[in-house]
């Protein structure tokens, strides 16, 4: 389980976040809701360290973070962009002692990609697709996803898509910001809204459908008042 | 073993920037060369049209020429800037390459000591070839001139030892050239702190820049100021321990400062 307790994050004036604390489940997806500048991304990026919160303390399995078991996925590429996808592969190879090669294969068939494809000639949606091939082949326990949806087109959302209720994501816990809610409502677990920082509702998809006959959507409306 | 992996990948991706560099002061000494023994033997054949030949020339001349000094200033000039563009290039486009460098299941130092290591490869590199670049430079020189029947003043060795800039890359002991390398050493890990700092504070502030240069300003000249107070009082081995230590200190410093920042503070 990932732990989020008691996180504060300031930019000069600013406070993007505030105390903020909640649990990501193995074998779930959480989903982080919020609309733009609610400190969604902020929260992945302190929680892979790569915006020190000033406040509070990540937990994977009660344990400070280990890096070869949670992978952060961005919104855009995270290598040089003159790099090939096989060069990406032959670096993560390098570095990541659990990068599975035959599971990358896997995912590259699957998305229709072509490894000797520079980053900066793919398209938003290949590149998304790439990126989550690179990351759910670290094999890692969690993975962190900010926005894969932004801006892709409607068949590579649908082999995302497709990809989340697959095998290969059983086993892993997801913690995802996006804002396509619609296109994954269904596959989601848990949500957790976020409003000027703070969480306003963290609630059990299910219960909330089924008890209250509620979509994620609906619930929005009434948070944020859209 | 990932400090390897890594110091192949940033040495991989320095290599053409350091040829071009290489290549650049190469062309321009060598060019300056066959331009400084064109002219001097226009002047010294006017000289002896003159019956005035009384006219010695040393290698010492050509080094203390304008572009031959340029060349050292550029390729001084061309480490400082790469010393600092070795971080921020990884914060390009989004802090694109950083996340992934930050996110790799290692220690975070092990990026540190790769950069500081490509660096230092780099500066050894070019004193190296500039070593090389001399040696031909001065057989050129001293083939040109015997041939021209033109007299000439020193060795090699003297020029280099009389040359401001080259006496500080060739020392004649080995002790100084490991003082000078650890000097340099010290300069790269003093731009590496500044640049640690400031991408730790630049969501904060807008003088991230200015504070961490305060800070790295604050700790070059506290020890300067200390010798300042104390050199009257200093015996000569007195002296040269003080150095010492302040070399050790500001060394541990920005060290444990990079260590500090890219461990617990960088923003990506």
């Amino acid at each position: 389980m990932i732990e989020v307790l008691g996180v504060k994050k300031r930019y000069r004036r600013k406070q993007v976040i505030e105390d903020v604390s909640f649990t990501a489940n193995k074998g779930e997806i959480t989903c982080l809701i919020g609309l733009n500048g609610t400190g969604k991304s902020t929260l992945l990026k302190g929680i892979m360290g790569l915006t020190p919160f000033d406040k509070g303390s990540v937990l994977i399995d009660g344990k400070p973070i280990d890096l070869n078991r949670v992978a952060f996925v961005a919104d855009h590429a995270m290598f040089p962009i003159h790099f090939t996808i096989e060069q990406c592969e032959a670096f993560m190879k390098d570095f990541y002692p659990t990068f599975d090669s035959a599971l990358f294969a896997r995912l590259v068939e699957d998305f229709k990609l072509f490894p000797e494809d520079k980053l900066s000639e793919l398209s938003k949606g290949t590149l998304a697709k790439a990126n989550l091939a690179l990351g759910i082949a670290q094999d890692p326990d969690y993975l962190l996803l900010d926005e894969p949806f932004s801006g892709i087109d409607v068949f590579s959302k649908e082999q995302i898509v497709e990809l989340f209720s697959s095998e290969i994501m059983e086993s892993r816990g997801v913690l995802i910001t996006t804002h396509e809610i619609e296109d994954i409502e269904y596959l989601i677990d848990k949500a957790v809204m976020l409003n000027n920082g703070r969480i306003v509702r963290e609630f059990d998809v299910e219960d909330v459908r089924f008890i209250h006959g509620k979509s994620i959507v609906d619930v929005m409306r009434e948070e944020y008042g859209a | 073993m990932n400090l390897l992996k890594l110091l192949s990948w940033e040495v991989e991706r320095v290599t053409k920037p350091f040829l071009t560099l290489v290549a650049g002061l190469i062309v321009i000494q060598f060019g300056y060369l066959g331009y400084f023994l064109w002219d001097e033997t226009n002047f010294y054949e006017q000289l002896r049209r003159e019956g005035n030949a009384d006219y010695q020339l040393s290698f010492l001349n050509y080094l203390n020429g304008t572009p031959y000094l340029l060349s050292l200033g550029i390729a001084v000039a061309a480490m400082l800037l790469y010393s600092v563009w070795i971080w921020y290039r990884d914060f390009q486009g989004r802090g694109t390459f950083m996340m992934r460098l930050l996110t790799m299941p290692q220690k975070r130092m092990t990026l540190f000591f790769a950069k500081l290591a490509t660096i230092l490869m780099m500066t050894l590199g070019l004193f190296a070839i500039e070593w090389i670049a001399l040696k031909l430079q001065y057989i050129a020189f001293t083939s040109w001139f015997d041939g021209k029947m033109i007299p000439m003043g020193g060795s090699f060795e003297q020029a280099i030892s009389y040359h401001g800039m080259l006496m500080v890359m060739y020392p004649s002991s080995l002790i100084n050239f490991v003082i000078h390398q650890l000097i340099i050493t010290i300069a790269v890990l003093f731009i590496f702190a500044f640049v640690l700092i400031e991408r730790s504070f630049w969501q904060r502030t807008m003088w991230s820049p200015v504070l961490s240069l305060s800070i790295l300003v604050v700790i070059l000249t506290i020890p300067i100021l200390g010798y300042a107070f104390l050199s009257n009082r200093l015996i000569y081995d007195e002296t040269i321990v003080y150095v010492g230590m302040v070399l050790v200190v500001w060394a541990s410093v920005t060290i444990w400062l990079g260590r500090r920042f890219l461990q617990t503070k960088l923003n990506v």
